[in-house]
């Protein structure tokens, strides 16, 4: 027991250290979810960008100004006409708006004044919004100067319990599927073929530590990194995208402990069969990549041609996915999702079994 | 009781005979050698007794215990140093001890071990900040963390400079100190004649000399070579002459003789000046090595 331990806080505290296999396991899953989410994810959520232009420099025109930067939904930049026409040709801004000079002395003088305002047309649907917002807004300011009162007043009501699933909803638990095969197949696996290689395993059987404590506290730290990471991926997304975990956390847990003990066993098995560390990591990605792409992590199944669907059906990943998107999203109980869970479970024992029939020390 | 007890001991790699028939005993606080060129089958037999590798045919025991049916109890009282162990560079010096001395159910402590492996300065020194010989010095302290009472070295000093190869050989004999029995194998003639107190020398599997460095030399290669000056040099005829000289050689005034009987030719060399009215001087006396002993052998140097 004390060598379990031992062995289990240097096998974290190796992980820990190793500063590039961190940015993949932790930081890359992060960055990989922003860029999806940002793609497929918050169209609706996007703020429109206004550039402002102010060649009349007087109250009125800055309260104009004030009013813009007031209001939530936009991005409000001013400068001069030139950096932001610029800047809307470079797609930097949705609108850009200019005050004229001398628009405060025709409105004093009560006589109409005019904005110009340019539209960047290359996404037809946000420069449809931003010309109806840019309108608004002038209407709205038009109306409180001129004094007439509003004739129809509009009302909102705000609904809070809608049950509305997102694509971000759709995508995190297949990230953290992703993730934990991809630390699985390469993690602890290539850590025993390069032991293996650099003869720190022969160093290992002529000591009186048996290989299972070795492999059991290596495997354990493996599962207690694999909640971490399932923590940090977690909660960034209930941070940065409000994801709604609606799901039992244990039974996420579970989940994510049974996928990181199966994957882990095919990495094992891969870390056998191959020649040295380097064909082992290959051997892995080529296993990983076309399984993360068919399995569906990033889309769904539903949405492919029907052959494609066959194969992700075959595929542990698709398992992995599944499982936590129905626990996750869909509160599923284990018991709903007893095939994920037999899937990975068979999947663990029959490569657990093998790699300890290929297994070799040198 | 033997420290070590090899018999018959064979290890077959299709037509490859690594090892050929290895019989010998190794006695308790001994320093043994396994002396031999490279692909002699050293590192093979070693790994046998270490448990490492399944013998084709033999018998091994480590004070009395049999290697393979009582390979766990054996690991317990050995100590290793494998020829080449890299470590896990995530860790520095002291975890990489504090981390292998729980794989033993007895071990020493780790500053002990830091201190013994003089890497006192290297403590919190990741792995790969090490020099050469501090990786040695390390991995001959991994070998000694459970205390062991039979010491395996394999090849400690291979590829370091003279200095950390001084600095090892310090090491090992503060082992013979405290009492270990220690079985090294080594290609390095200086290293087998200042260190072990008896050596096998291996080839092609099999020991084909073994004992004491002197005895080796004694029986093997027991003539001597005399060099010394004469002035005014005398005729070679007449130093061939002298007592005991079985070969004389002149070059100038430079003399090459040798000897079985040295001390009855050095005598022959000074009479025979004084009666010639000649002076001997620079006069060196090289005993054989065990490198003479394997060329004498097999007809080959030991490092080619």
């Amino acid at each position: 027991m004390r060598s379990f331990l031992k062995i289990f806080v240097y096998d974290l505290k190796v992980t820990l250290r190793q500063r590039e296999a961190l940015f993949w396991l932790l930081i890359f899953p992060l960055l990989l979810m922003v860029i999806l989410g940002i793609v497929f994810g918050s169209a609706g959520d996007v703020k429109l960008k206004i550039g402002l232009v102010d060649l009349d420099g007087s109250e009125i025109s800055q309260a104009v100004i004030n009013a813009f930067q007031g209001i939530d939904a936009l991005v409000v930049e001013v400068g001069d006409e030139e950096a932001e026409r610029a800047a809307l040709r470079d797609g930097d801004r949705n609108g850009v708006l200019i005050i004229p000079a001398g628009f405060s002395e025709r409105l004093m003088a009560g006589k109409a004044s005019e904005v110009t305002v340019i539209i960047n047309q290359s996404e037809l649907t946000t420069a449809q919004i931003t010309s109806s917002t840019l309108r608004g807004i002038m209407g709205k300011m038009e109306q409180a100067m001129s004094g007439v009162p509003e004739l129809i007043e509009v009302r909102e009501e705000e609904e809070q319990d809608v049950e509305d699933f997102e694509y971000i909803d759709f995508m995190i638990p297949g990230i953290l599927a992703m993730v934990i095969m991809f630390g699985g197949l390469t993690g602890y696996a290539l850590e025993i073929a390069t032991y293996r290689e650099k003869g720190i395993l022969r160093r290992i059987k002529v000591s009186s530590l048996s290989l299972p404590t070795f492999l059991a506290s290596g495997i354990a730290s493996v599962l207690v990194f694999s909640l971490l990471q399932a923590a940090v991926l977690l909660a960034f997304g209930s941070l940065v995208f409000k994801l709604k975990i609606s799901g039992n956390y244990l039974y996420i847990a579970v989940l994510v402990l049974l996928g990181s003990v199966s994957f882990l066993a095919v990495g094992f098995l891969i870390a056998s069969l191959t020649k040295n560390t380097r064909s082992a990591g290959l051997a892995a990605q080529a296993i990983g990549m076309p399984m993360m792409f068919l399995s569906g992590i990033f889309f769904s199944v539903e949405w492919v041609p029907a052959p494609v669907r066959v194969i992700a059906h075959c595929l542990p990943l698709y398992y992995l996915g599944d499982g936590l998107r129905e626990v996750m999203i869909n509160s599923a109980s284990l018991f709903t999702v007893w095939l994920d869970l037999a899937v990975l479970g068979g999947m663990a024992l029959v490569a657990f079994a093998a790699s300890a029939k290929f297994f070799r020390w040198e | 009781m033997s420290a070590i007890s090899i018999r018959e001991l064979r290890k077959y790699y299709g037509d490859v005979k690594a090892v050929d028939g290895v019989s010998l005993d190794v006695e308790e606080h001994e320093i043994f050698g396994i002396l031999g060129p490279n692909g002699a089958g050293k590192t093979t037999t070693l790994e046998m007794v270490e448990t490492l590798r399944e013998p084709d045919a033999g018998e091994i025991t480590v004070l009395g215990l049999d290697v393979r049916s009582q390979a766990r109890a054996v690991k317990e009282i050995i100590g290793v140093q494998l020829q080449t162990t890299v470590f896990i560079e995530e860790l520095t010096v002291w975890e990489t001890l504090d981390l292998f001395s729980c794989f033993y159910p007895r071990s020493l402590p780790v500053d002990e071990l830091i201190e013994l492996a003089e890497l006192k300065d290297k403590a919190t020194s990741r792995i790969n900040e090490l020099s050469g010989g501090q990786h040695k010095r390390l991995s001959i302290a991994l070998a000694l963390i459970n205390d062991p009472k039979v010491v395996f070295l394999d090849e400690p000093s291979t590829g370091l400079d003279p200095q950390a190869r001084l600095r090892i050989w310090e090491i090992v004999a503060r082992l013979r100190e405290q009492g270990k029995t220690v079985i090294l194998t080594t290609h390095y003639i200086e290293e087998a004649e200042r260190l072990c107190d008896r050596v096998a020398i291996m080839d092609h599997g099999k020991i084909i000399a073994l004992g004491t460095p002197s005895h080796l030399i004694g029986e093997f290669v027991p003539e001597s070579t005399i060099t010394f000056r004469l002035r005014p040099p005398l005729d070679v005829e007449l130093v061939s002459g002298i007592a005991g000289v079985e070969s004389a050689f002149a070059d100038d005034d430079q003399f090459h003789v040798v000897t079985a009987t040295p001390q009855e030719t050095l005598v022959g060399i000074f009479t025979l000046a004084h009666e010639k009215g000649s002076e001997a001087e620079e006069i060196n006396m090289k005993r054989a090595s065990l490198e003479d002993v394997f060329l004498k052998l097999t007809g080959r140097r030991i490092r080619s």
